[in-house]
C-alpha cells in the first residue's frame, strides 16, 4: 500500500510508528525498572478499564481496541 | 515471598493490560488477587425544551465488580470476572419535528434492568508462548449473550518486543419486553466474530508503545428494537442493516518522566465501518506520584464520530434503502471526558477513587453533517474499587 493512497488518519500514525521505532534502544532486564511502575502501565486498573470500555461502547457508535473483544448487552 | 514463574507474571501482565509485557521486565508481581469495584453512572435529564413528551430522566446505573485471579502450579493461571448492574431510567424512543428544532419523545415509564456478567480464562505459557482461552456469559431480562476468546503471545528473543493475536466469538439474544404490545420483534439474534493483531515495544528504558488493529463482523438483527423513527407522520420501527464490517487501530503510548517519576500516556484509536462511520478517540492522562504510596492521575478524553447515512432525528419521506434509525448513538457529535483518580498502595493492597464527567456535543464533532440530534448525553460517574494480593 502507498503512502500516498492511505488516508490523513492512517498516514498521522504510520509517521509516529515510524518515528518511535527509530527511538529504539537496547534495553537490559535490569534496566527496565522504571517500565515496571504502576503508573507505566498500559491498561492501568484492569476492572475500570472493562468499565469504560462497556461505558463507552454503549453510548458511541465505535468500538473495539486492543485484543480479543467480550459479549454484548442490551444497553439502551 | 517465591519467585514467580514466567507464566503467571505474563497472566498478571494481561491482568494489568500489558500483553506480554511482564515478561520483559524485572520486577515480580503478586500471586493471587482479588480485586472489587463499584461504579455509579448518572445521565443529566434531558433539558425540557428538547422534550416532546415521556419522562426527562435518564439513565442511572450502579455497577459491582468484581474480580479473582488464581495461579495454578508454574504454568497456568487462572482468572474469574463477575459484573452485576441494576440499571433505572427512561430512554430515548424517537424523535419528532419541532416549531424551534427536533423534539426527543422519551419512553414514559422508567425500565428498570438487572444484568450478570461471568467470564473465565485460564492462560498457559509454553516456552515463549502464553495461550489464553476465555468463555463468557451475560444475561438480563431480554438479552443473552454467549461469548468466547483465544489469544496467543510471542515475545521476542531480545525480550524488547511482544506480538499478540486472537479471536472471538460471540452469539447475542434479544427478547424485547411488550414485544406484542408495541409491535417490536419478539426474539432475534445476532453473531459477531472478530480478530486482532498487536505488537508492544520497549522503546528505550523509560519508554513503551503497543499498537494493535482488530476486525469484527456482525450479522444478524442489528436495530435497537426500543427505538423508533418518526416517517412523514408514522412511526416505524429502527431498521439497521443486518450486516456491519468495522475496523480499529488502536495505539498507546507510554513516557516516564524521570524529574517527577511521572507517566505521560496517549491513547489514540481510529475506527471506521461500513456503514459509513468514522471515529477518532484520543487519551490523555498524566499519572503522578506523591510520595511512596499515592499516585494521583487526571486525564481527559476527546471522540468524535460522523452518522452513517441511514441516520436522521426524522424523517419526511420514507427511504428507499429500507434502512432508518433515530438512535442519537449513532448522530455526529463529539464528545469531552474530564477524569481524575486518586490511588493509594501498599505492598499487598491497594485502594482508588475516581470521578469522570462527560459531555457530548454536536459542535464537537471533527466532520459530519449538522443533524440538531436532541438527546446528547452528558453523564457523570464516581469509582472507587480495592485489591488485595495475597
Amino acid at each position: 500500500m502507498r503512502f500516498a493512497r492511505l488516508s490523513n488518519e492512517a498516514r498521522i500514525v504510520v509517521v509516529v510508528l515510524c518515528t518511535a521505532m527509530t527511538a529504539c534502544a537496547p534495553v537490559q532486564p535490569w534496566e527496565r525498572g522504571r517500565l515496571a511502575q504502576p503508573q507505566m502501565a498500559l491498561e492501568g486498573d484492569a476492572l475500570l478499564s472493562a468499565m469504560d470500555q462497556h461505558t463507552y461502547t454503549s453510548k458511541e457508535a465505535a468500538s473495539g481496541g486492543v485484543g480479543p473483544s467480550g459479549g454484548g448487552c442490551g444497553c439502551n | 515471598m517465591a519467585r514467580l514463574s514466567d507464566a503467571i507474571r505474563t497472566l498478571m501482565a494481561s491482568s494489568l493490560g500489558l500483553p506480554g509485557m511482564q515478561n520483559l521486565l524485572a520486577q515480580e508481581a503478586p500471586d493471587d488477587a482479588f480485586e472489587y469495584r463499584y461504579t455509579h453512572y448518572d445521565e443529566a435529564p434531558l433539558p425540557l425544551d428538547k422534550l416532546a413528551f415521556g419522562d426527562p430522566r435518564r439513565y442511572e446505573i450502579g455497577s459491582h465488580q468484581f474480580r479473582i485471579l488464581k495461579n495454578l502450579g508454574d504454568s497456568y493461571a487462572l482468572e474469574l470476572n463477575y459484573l452485576h448492574e441494576a440499571m433505572s431510567g427512561s430512554s430515548p424512543w424517537y424523535v419528532v419535528p419541532g416549531d424551534d428544532g427536533p423534539l426527543q419523545v422519551m419512553s414514559g415509564a422508567t425500565i428498570r434492568e438487572r444484568r450478570n456478567q461471568v467470564d473465565i480464562s485460564l492462560a498457559r505459557q509454553r516456552g515463549d508462548f502464553t495461550h489464553t482461552g476465555a468463555l463468557g456469559y451475560s444475561i438480563e431480562n431480554d438479552y443473552k449473550a454467549l461469548y468466547g476468546s483465544y489469544s496467543e503471545e510471542r515475545e521476542s528473543d531480545d525480550g524488547l518486543r511482544t506480538v499478540s493475536w486472537g479471536g472471538s466469538y460471540s452469539n447475542d439474544e434479544i427478547s424485547p419486553t411488550d414485544a406484542q404490545f408495541y409491535g417490536r420483534v419478539a426474539h432475534a439474534q445476532r453473531d459477531s466474530i472478530s480478530g486482532s493483531l498487536s505488537m508492544t515495544q520497549i522503546l528505550n528504558r523509560n519508554a513503551v508503545i503497543q499498537s494493535g488493529i482488530g476486525l469484527t463482523r456482525q450479522a444478524g438483527f442489528l436495530s435497537d428494537p426500543y427505538k423508533q423513527v418518526w416517517i412523514g407522520q408514522a412511526v416505524l420501527n429502527d431498521s439497521r442493516p443486518d450486516q456491519r464490517l468495522s475496523f480499529a487501530w488502536t495505539t498507546r503510548f507510554r513516557q516516564y518522566m524521570e524529574r517527577s517519576r511521572a507517566a505521560l500516556v496517549l491513547d489514540y484509536r481510529f475506527f471506521r465501518d461500513d456503514w459509513k462511520i468514522t471515529a477518532h478517540t484520543f487519551d490523555a492522562a498524566w499519572r503522578q506520584p506523591l510520595g511512596e504510596n499515592w499516585e494521583i492521575s487526571p486525564s481527559i478524553r476527546y471522540y468524535s464520530q460522523n452518522s452513517p447515512d441511514f441516520y436522521q432525528p426524522y424523517y419526511l419521506v420514507l427511504p428507499a434503502d429500507g434502512y432508518w434509525s433515530s438512535d442519537y448513538r449513532l448522530a455526529t457529535f463529539g464528545a469531552l471526558s474530564y477524569r481524575l483518580k486518586a490511588t493509594f498502595r501498599q505492598e499487598r493492597w491497594s485502594f482508588s477513587l475516581g470521578g469522570e464527567y462527560y459531555n457530548s456535543d454536536e459542535s464537537l464533532a471533527i466532520s459530519g453533517r449538522p443533524e440538531n440530534t436532541p438527546a446528547l448525553v452528558d453523564f457523570w460517574r464516581v469509582t472507587a474499587g480495592f485489591e488485595v494480593n495475597f
